[in-house]
């Protein structure tokens, strides 16, 4: 069965999608990623799309699902690389993802994440570890 | 009841299920381990754990 990688960067956790998304893929992906950020204690969830040429409504769910998920585990989600064609159709079909940040690059999701993570320990507290 | 919650432990299934159902946890503050959740608590009281004596 095919899996998508998921690799570590420090503490965040990088998921570049490069294939059509079926059901099963999808599914997988939610396991294997929720339970990655458990294990690795990830403080955030970096989502690579400048593969896909379209993004559907399950894709967008999907999207909007694993930011939920990650979120209930402490670790924030940002899109990165949305082509310009899938931005105009996302807008154009309605679909909002909830909870779901974009970036332009890598580097600027990274750091999205670093000052979310560095807000949030301020307000909450931070583990040394 | 004036106290705060926070939710620990919570299993990867467990997230997905509560997305899937559509749960709404609010603000409630969620973490994935209790040792995180712990150390919030432990600042949010204003106390620290120190240690008594050196390790040898």
């Amino acid at each position: 069965m095919d899996r998508i990688p998921i690799l570590k960067m420090g503490d965040c956790l990088l998921v570049t999608i490069q294939v059509d998304m079926h059901d099963r893929l999808a599914l997988t992906l939610q396991d294997d990623l929720t339970d990655r950020i458990v294990r690795s204690r990830a403080r955030g969830v970096l989502i690579d799309i400048s593969s896909l040429e379209i993004v559907n409504s399950f894709i967008g769910r999907m999207l909007g699902n694993i930011a939920a998920m990650a979120r209930i585990l402490d670790a924030e989600t940002v899109v990165v690389g949305m082509r310009p064609a899938v931005a105009i159709t996302l807008v154009e079909l309605g679909l909002s993802m909830p909870g779901v940040r974009t970036a332009l690059s890598v580097e600027k999701g990274i750091g999205m994440l670093r000052s979310a993570q560095l807000q949030r320990e301020s307000l909450n507290g931070s583990v040394e570890r | 009841m004036g106290a705060e919650c926070m939710i620990s432990g919570i299993r990867p299934q467990i997230a997905q299920t509560i997305v899937h159902l559509g749960v709404d946890i609010g603000d409630v503050l969620t973490k994935a381990t209790l040792a995180d959740a712990f150390a919030i608590a432990l600042r949010r009281s204003g106390l620290t754990v120190t240690r008594a004596r050196a390790v040898e």
